[in-house]
């Protein structure tokens, strides 16, 4: 945690900052270009078109939609959001540069009406256009919070307004989904933003294409976001996006392997390999959400949208805070920068182990209140149980001793790249040893951490883990 | 930790293999034989554990937030938004073919004389609300009239009450008596009394409001695995409504649970917030009361000199596989051992089947009309050979042995 988050975007300068528009054609130096190819001028090099590449694109497409209709993958609102994917993607890629975010936007809009019906999509679009519009007042940046404030908690607990009795009920948890996170990453970008945001990207922002069909979506960071449009060439973007996706849908039916075939319920739990399997299993239902936050972003990345990984091997860490920097990178982010970061800077007088571990506390801390808002966003209760306090503060602790670990170390040695007359390493045993060691450590603490945060109560828990462990 | 990694050609094209060799895994069969593979071919093609209408477990916290899934008021809208439905799909209570009663434990009914479209099937009721042909109250004489008590796989969920096992039972039989000799002595009336989600206590009620007035000669009280699940369902929504307890077992049950007036309380919208809470309590006395329900109908029953007799009746898909539904079968045959009940298990019915072959669709478990009429053969193969109740439909004919059935077995 900490420093090393990493800059996601390869390049500082956004090609829509680097774009300039054509200057008009001088009136008296004859015929100037016509208005198609006034729209194609001087784009940036990496929106450039070429048939080979993107038909390759489109027949990988063509496979990972024909994967995801046999298998079924997620349901109809997928199903749709991937037509409207593949009708939109070479309306987007053949579009004028300036067009581009527009073309996505309206894609995005289309798939809210098809996936949520005219009249949810329409409150929805009502009520996303006042809160957007709320950040965009002329006023101080702490009036525009106290509005948002003050609307989010009218929405939170003024339902039983009649008024709001009409709304269908389905407006509420996608609300939710678009904003509760998202507007607190744009108003702390706000804040510290020199200049006022592009009206494009703030609403493109908030209408993602691929939130309409998941609830439970990457908390996408908006500078990452928006620097990341077209970062790289328009065809390697989309090809990292298709890869990306279809490693979500060979997730998506792994999990459903798991969970239809080899995850036991709680109660069959006698003997320690029930247990084993128990727990691996339970665990591994993850890759349904993992597998999802891939498919979300890969679809991004059809529009130009060139984003960080959302998970990286996170089965195969060989540290808590290896963990928490691999498992959900989005949210790991999100925390660096709106808590870590800031409580880390307040402390800075402080001894930096004392600023370390008070900063990863508010990390943890903020994690799990966030997570039973979120909670209450999409399902309408807060879920705050003991089992679920005592997990987040567990994980908490083993990161916050790690930290503490890692900031004691020297910084590891630049390898020097070997001369050529040198005899290439032999594998070093010792080495792999001790990483195979501590990845599996990890992988069954948080396995056992993972059923506890599952279980209704403690005592359930106790009650599996005596049942597993009994000789059966 | 590189967050952004190109992905080259090389890749894309081994990615592209891979996922024409995931169409060509699911599209090309697997071989006769080859059940374990073909399971687990199935189960990655079937959205089971996230289709709109079911009841799976929401084991952890994404679990229960992904798709919207279960909240405390149940699989909402957007569930059905997010997982789709099929054409013609509604809400059973959203379909227009029920109709609701106001404080009134039964709680609702089919509306009679329906014809409507339910799952893309035709959905007709009679004048008595019954999915099924025209009946009369008074039993015509020479008539051995069957009434069957149950949920929505027994009402025909999603198929033509021509197709449903009840209404192909009532056709053979009345075939059968034929070749048996009664032809002008002896026809049979199926009365389907089913209704979907219907618990055994509103089995119960519907037996002593409706069935009973249409002189049955034989009861058929058909039991599933998720009887205590709609048991549940029923309770909430009694105290939602605010109906009175008719039965003095379901009345002292409450008390024992330790419901309170508090839990029982509605909020203005007409919610019972302490519905979980009610659950919980209710959770562990629901088989004693399933149990008290049968002795309830059995008793009346034999003050009526009236049969009864139970069936279970299996779910299509993995809910019902023989794990899982090992403990409730077995708890309801010690209920009907418990009752001098004859019963008959037809859960392994679709054993080894391939689910999608039997049910409506890949979203909806109930069985179609080929499930419908493995579960009539199933049913009528049990009847056949079963001596005592043979020779009730049959005064005089003696149930065949498992070598010789009768030809016009189907």
């Amino acid at each position: 945690m900490g420093p090393n988050v990493g800059n996601p975007a390869t390049s500082r300068t956004t090609p829509h900052q680097r774009y300039l528009p054509p200057a008009p054609a001088p009136v008296d130096d004859g015929p100037g270009p016509g208005m198609i190819a006034r729209l194609y001028a001087d784009e940036p090099k990496n929106c450039k078109r070429a048939v080979v590449p993107f038909l390759r694109n489109l027949l990988f497409f063509g496979l990972i939609l024909a994967v995801c209709r046999v298998y079924a993958t997620e349901g109809r609102a997928f199903q749709v959001l991937l037509q409207v994917a593949g009708v939109a993607l070479p309306i987007h890629y053949l579009a004028p540069y300036r067009w581009k975010k527009a073309v996505f936007l309206a894609a995005s809009v289309a798939g809210l009406f098809l996936v949520f019906g005219a009249d949810a999509g329409a409150v929805i679009v009502g009520l996303s256009a006042l809160m957007i519009g709320v950040t965009r007042l002329p006023i101080s940046w702490n009036l525009r919070v106290a509005a948002l404030v003050a609307i989010a908690t009218f929405l939170s607990f003024g339902r039983p307004v009649a008024l709001f009795e009409q709304a269908s009920t389905v407006v509420w948890p996608v609300l939710g989904s678009m904003f509760m996170f998202r507007l607190l990453i744009y108003m702390y970008e706000l804040k510290h933003a020199r200049k006022p945001e592009p009206v494009i990207d703030t609403v493109g922002y908030f209408f993602l294409l691929p939130n309409f069909c998941f609830m439970l979506f990457p908390v996408v960071d908006y500078r990452t976001w928006q620097r990341g449009f077209l970062a790289g060439d328009v065809h390697d973007v989309q090809r990292r996006g298709l890869d990306m996706t279809f490693r979500g849908v060979v997730q998506l039916i792994l999990y459903r392997i798991i969970d239809q075939e080899l995850l036991i319920s709680s109660a069959d739990v006698a003997g320690p390999w029930s247990l084993m399997g128990f727990l691996v299993f339970n665990y591994l239902v993850y890759l349904q959400v993992s597998g999802q936050f891939h498919i979300a972003c890969g679809m991004l990345h059809l529009f130009g949208y060139q984003l960080p990984d959302t998970h990286h091997r996170y089965l195969l860490a060989t540290g808590f805070t290896d963990y928490w920097r691999r498992i959900n990178i989005y949210w790991k982010d999100f925390m660096v920068r709106l808590v870590f970061n800031p409580v880390v800077f307040r402390l800075k007088k402080w001894p930096q182990p004392a600023a370390l571990a008070a900063a990863t506390a508010a990390v943890f801390v903020v994690t799990w209140l966030l997570h039973g808002y979120q909670s209450f966003w999409l399902r309408g209760d807060w879920g705050f149980t003991v089992p679920d306090a005592i997990f987040w503060t567990v994980l908490g602790g083993l990161v916050m001793v790690n930290v503490q670990l890692d900031a004691r170390k020297k910084p590891a040695r630049p390898r020097l790249r070997p001369r050529a007359d040198e005899p290439p390493p032999g594998v070093d045993y010792k080495a792999l040893a001790i990483r195979s060691a501590k990845t599996a450590a990890t992988f069954v603490t948080i396995v056992l951490l993972w059923s506890l945060w599952n279980s209704p109560t403690v005592g359930d828990w106790l009650d599996l883990l005596a049942r597993g462990l009994r000789a059966s | 930790m590189a967050l952004i990694q190109t992905t080259s050609l090389r890749d894309a094209r081994v990615a592209m293999l891979q996922a024409a060799g995931l169409l060509a895994l699911a599209l090309i069969p697997a071989p006769a034989g080859w059940t374990r593979a073909d399971r687990i071919i199935t189960a990655a093609r079937s959205n089971a554990a996230e289709r709109a209408d079911g009841d799976h477990h929401a084991t952890g916290y994404y679990e229960g937030l992904v798709g919207g899934a279960e909240g405390p008021s149940g699989r909402g809208e957007l569930t059905l938004k997010l997982m789709g439905k099929p054409n013609g799909w509604a809400r059973f209570n959203d379909a227009g073919v029920v109709r609701h009663l106001a404080g009134d434990f039964l709680h609702f009914e089919l509306i009679p004389e329906i014809d409507s479209v339910l799952f893309g099937q035709p959905f007709v009721t009679n004048t008595h609300g019954m999915h099924g042909p025209e009946v009369s109250v008074e039993k015509p004489p020479g008539v051995f009239r069957i009434a069957l008590l149950g949920a929505s796989m027994d009402m025909g969920w999603g198929v033509r009450y021509q197709d449903d096992y009840a209404h192909r039972l009532q056709e053979w039989l009345n075939v059968h008596a034929e070749r048996q000799g009664f032809a002008s002595t002896r026809k049979f009336e199926v009365l389907n009394f089913a209704v979907a989600a219907y618990s055994p206590l509103q089995r119960l009620e519907s037996f002593r409001r409706k069935a009973k007035e249409f002189q049955p000669d034989l009861v058929v009280f058909s039991s599933t695995m998720l009887d205590t699940r709609l048991a549940e369902i029923h309770m909430c929504d009694v105290f939602r409504i605010q109906a009175d307890l008719p039965y003095e077992f379901v009345r002292e049950a409450v008390a024992r649970a330790g419901i309170t007036d508090a839990d029982r309380k509605v909020d203005a919208r007409g919610n019972l917030p302490a519905k979980e809470a009610i659950k919980r309590k209710l959770d562990p006395l629901q088989w004693d009361l399933y149990d008290e329900t049968l002795a309830e109908l059995a008793g009346d029953c034999r003050s009526m000199d009236l049969p009864l007799m139970m069936i279970i009746i299996p779910r299509v898909g993995k809910d019902s596989d023989p794990k899982a539904r090992a403990d409730s079968v077995g708890r309801l045959q010690a209920m009907a051992a418990r009752h001098d009940l004859p019963i008959y298990d037809l859960t392994d019915t679709f054993d080894g089947i391939n689910p999608a072959r039997l049910e409506i669709a890949a979203y909806d478990d109930h069985p179609n009309a080929e499930g419908h009429e493995r579960l009539f053969k199933a049913l009528t193969h049990h009847l056949v050979t079963d001596q005592g109740r043979y020779e009730l439909l049959f005064p005089g004919r003696k149930a065949a042995e498992e070598s010789a059935l009768p030809e016009d077995l189907p």
